[in-house]
């Protein structure tokens, strides 16, 4: 089964329904990132339109999974300002982030490997709850809404069949996938992916990006990718940002960085 | 585990009927109170505290203070020794935020060698080396009149079996609870219990506050029970019996350490007499249970019963399924 | 003399006998990324060793030589036999194994030598005092401090200068590298431990002429070996060195003003720091 092609509108912002081109859900200005004396990001801009999926890419090192890291306040920033959806955010704490509609998933797993599929996913939800979650006379068993909403992002990502299993005994793309339910769980509206196919096979691929453009279609969630794979990234961003040594090299519509000699150049001359 | 509660009942029924006197099984469930709320800090949320004495012996110490200041009944004075220790774990809680790992560790010691020198520099108040003497114990009043009296060792071991029995019930239920699970995620992946947007600051309070509360709790029942606080509940000998317990009793249910704390006590009763090096044994079968049966005594009972029931039920499914076939 | 001078020069004897005992806790854990609870046992063996030598032979020389070297083949045996198991095992196994060692070690000690405080003589030649005008001070002091500036300055030299030094913070900072260039890992971090127990040995053979031995000196000794590298910070031999002076000099100072709340004071010290540098003043995680 194969997906539609995507139409490739002339601005992000003209898709969404009937409204004008809308201002960007995020602006980051200046980011840069230290370790010690070793810069490993240096004052880079980038810039989300609203509903818009933009790939971040870059060879090994670059700083992309750094910048993320900056991105959702989990290293400090050497420098720096970030504005999402209207207000300042750099030092909003981590945990508050996700209330704000911050979500991102990880490149190495990051699940709670010893409990169940399900769990995790609740866990996720419950997060959303805010003081509720202090609760100790309650049981997490009879939590119905959490659990049927922890169920149904499941299915959405084809995972109810495992939902009893241990996190740990997931195939790698299976995973993979559950690192994306649970950054829905807070029905996120930018949501951060870390080479979200890595390791999947051709079907997993297949799956995860009509997922991504079922999520950008129908909620309007907009999206920042970390990917390798070339033919997906071309396929279904509309705008990439190209990362070297911790540098923005190039930014642009698929088509411009893919004729982008110093892209090229970073690539294979490296 | 769902006969959790019924073998609880019948491991203090069983310590209280085959014991010689009271004593030993009172003793038995104050530790495993105390045992239970060094669990809820590590077990569950992962924090290796060698403190606890600082909230056992403070609230100890604070009973036998405010017992023989003012006439509170059993129940207040229980209370407060919760108090105490939830106010002392707050404290804690608050200095040791930004601590982790092997840092916090050395940092709960270093608290509890202020407690201990605390006490050992107030001598007015704690009498120092001498402990404080000259505890009343109290009846079980609720204003002013009697309910029931605890003069007798026997009926002192039954109102701490009620306490501990509530302390069971209420860690089970914390287990199973919106707490419970995140206290638990803050233990397997604390990083990423934050980016799903917990205040994970705010639930180690959690988590302090209702251990100290538990040992406090036992602290206030220690002092009740001896009529006396000695100076060792504050000292590192508590804190180093209490992660003892509760790590070969095991971590992984609530079971583990009240079965820990049993144990650790009758050993102590049994071997103490005939050999007294025997916490050597308990040395050895620490270094066991964590480096080669990776789990205490009742994980272990656990495990057991899981695999057993799983191969039980493989083996039904393997007959169904030959059946149809 | 001066009281404040006499108890500088104290506290920089006790502050070189708390760096002793510190450093090869510290250099365990910045260079292996291992905590020993049973580091304390180390400190222990040496000064009950020390004891034992010394009434048998009545030469304290011939236990300053032996004892640290029994801790180091303790130290080494530990390490070979148990410890280089449970290396891949998270801090908190660490931490508790190497209590329940610590147990067992401090058990031990009783077994032979009784629970009772036993008394350690002052070496011949040393138990006079050093009368330098109005400067006077107990010869065996100045002795533990001359001896501890040189073998701080020895070890300095062997982490910074030789090949084993650089060896074993190459391994510690990633092992698999080094094995391949032909390097015996294992080894080195069994060396490691020897180095560990030899200084904590000779901590403990330095201290029993002062204060006699009793078996709660280990626990004791590792709780001011933390207090050492929390202030300093661990994986830090200047840390340790910093540590270790600051926590002996506030100790000396303070037992004039206020002798009880000596202690208490050093370990709120430690606590305030960790509150405001969770990884100690000059250590890294």
């Amino acid at each position: 089964m194969s997906a539609p092609a995507r139409p490739k509108p002339e601005s992000p912002g003209a898709r969404r329904e009937g409204g004008p081109a809308s201002d960007p859900i995020l602006e980051a200005r200046g980011i840069s990132v230290r370790f010690g004396g070793f810069k490993a990001v240096n004052d880079v801009d980038i810039t989300v339109e609203r509903g818009a999926i933009h790939a971040i890419l870059g060879p090994n090192g670059a700083g992309k999974t750094t910048l993320f890291n900056a991105l959702s306040g989990l290293v400090p920033l050497a420098g720096g300002t970030i504005r999402f959806d209207g207000r300042q955010i750099e030092s909003v704490p981590v945990s508050r982030r996700a209330h704000l509609g911050f979500a991102r998933s990880f490149q190495i797993s990051n699940l709670y490997g010893d409990l169940p599929v399900r769990e995790n996913v609740r866990l996720a939800l419950q997060a959303m709850r805010g003081a509720r979650a202090f609760d100790f006379l309650s049981f997490t068993a009879r939590q119905a809404d959490l659990l049927g909403k922890a169920d149904r992002l499941l299915q959405e990502v084809a995972l109810a069949g495992k939902a009893g299993s241990p996190a740990a005994e997931l195939s790698h793309g299976e995973q993979r996938r559950l690192e994306i339910a649970l950054a829905l769980a807070g029905d996120p509206s930018i949501l951060f992916l870390d080479e979200p196919t890595a390791g999947m096979g051709i079907d997993d691929i297949a799956f995860t990006k009509q997922l991504i453009l079922d999520l950008v279609a129908r909620k309007g969630v907009s999206v920042v990718l970390i990917e390798h794979n070339m033919p997906l990234v071309m396929d279904i961003s509309d705008r990439i940002t190209v990362l070297q040594q911790g540098e923005k090299i190039a930014e642009g519509d698929p088509q411009a960085i893919r004729a982008d000699p110093v892209v090229r150049m970073a690539y294979l001359g490296e | 585990m769902r006969w959790s509660f019924p073998i609880l009942l019948a491991t203090m029924g069983a310590l209280a009927w085959l014991s010689a006197s009271s004593s030993l099984p009172t003793e038995i469930f104050i530790f495993a109170i105390a045992a239970l709320g060094f669990n809820v800090l590590y077990g569950m949320t992962g924090l290796l505290s060698f403190g606890q004495s600082v909230f056992f012996g403070g609230a100890a110490y604070c009973c036998g203070l405010l017992g023989m200041a003012y006439p509170l009944g059993a129940p207040m004075l229980t209370l407060a020794g919760g108090l105490t220790g939830l106010l002392v774990a707050l404290f804690f809680s608050l200095i040791s935020l930004r601590s982790r790992g092997i840092y916090f560790v050395m940092l709960t010691l270093a608290l509890g060698q202020v407690g201990y020198f605390l006490a050992l520099t107030f001598k007015e108040y704690t009498g120092g080396e001498n402990g404080l003497s000259g505890l009343a114990r109290p009846d079980v009043t609720v204003f002013g009149r009697v309910l029931f009296e605890l003069q007798s060792p026997a009926s002192f071991m039954g109102y701490c079996a009620a306490v501990l029995i509530l302390a069971f019930l209420f860690v089970e239920m914390l287990s199973r609870s919106p707490l419970g699970s995140v206290l638990t995620a803050l233990r397997l992946n604390e990083a990423r219990t934050e980016v799903l947007g917990y205040r994970t600051r705010w639930f180690r309070l959690a988590a302090f506050s209702i251990s100290g509360f538990m040992t406090g709790v036992a602290g206030a029942l220690y002092a009740m029970f001896l009529r006396f606080v000695p100076l060792n509940t504050i000292d590192f000998e508590t804190a180093e019996k209490l992660v003892i317990m509760t790590i070969i009793g095991g971590v992984g249910s609530s079971l583990g350490p009240v079965v820990g704390a049993a144990l650790f006590l009758l050993a102590a009763d049994l071997l103490s007499p005939i050999w007294p090096r025997w916490l050597m044994i308990m040395g050895v079968l620490l270094v066991l249970v964590v480096m080669v049966f990776k789990g205490g005594v009742v994980d272990l009972a656990l495990a057991r019963i899981r695999q057993r029931r799983g191969a039980a039920r493989d083996g039904a499914l393997r007959a169904a399924g030959e059946d149809a076939a | 003399m001066n009281i404040y001078l006499f108890q500088l020069v104290n506290g920089l004897g006790l502050g070189m006998i708390y760096f002793l005992t510190a450093v090869g806790l510290s250099i365990l854990f910045g260079l292996l990324n291992f905590v020993n609870f049973a580091h304390g046992a180390f400190f222990l063996f040496g000064a009950y060793a020390c004891f034992e030598i010394a009434s048998r032979t009545g030469s304290f020389y011939l236990s300053l030589l032996l004892a640290p070297l029994c801790v180091a083949a303790l130290g080494w045996g530990l390490n070979k036999f148990l410890l280089n198991r449970v290396m891949h095992l998270a801090h908190s196994a660490h931490i508790l194994i190497t209590f329940g060692i610590m147990l067992v070690l401090q058990e031990l000690v009783v077994l032979a030598w009784g629970p009772l405080p036993q008394n350690v003589p002052m070496p011949a030649g040393l138990s006079g005092a050093l009368i330098l005008g109005s400067f006077v001070y107990p010869q065996y002091r100045l002795f533990v401090i001359g001896l501890s500036i040189a073998v701080a300055v020895l070890l300095y030299l062997v982490l910074e200068k030789t090949r084993f030094g650089a060896l074993l913070r190459a391994a510690s900072q990633d092992a698999s590298t080094v094995s391949l260039i032909g390097v015996n890992v294992a080894g080195i971090f069994s060396a490691a431990f020897a180095l560990g127990g030899w200084l904590a040995g000779l901590a403990g053979v330095l201290t029993a002429p002062m204060r006699g031995v009793d078996p709660a000196m280990g626990m004791d000794a590792l709780a001011i070996a933390f207090a050492v590298v929390i202030v300093g910070g661990l994986g830090s031999f200047t840390g340790a060195l910093v540590g270790g002076l600051l926590v002996g000099v506030v100790q000396s100072m303070m037992s004039t003003v206020w002798p009880e709340g000596a202690r208490l004071m050093i370990y709120c010290a430690v606590a305030a720091v960790l509150l405001l540098r969770p990884n100690g003043l000059l250590g890294r995680a």
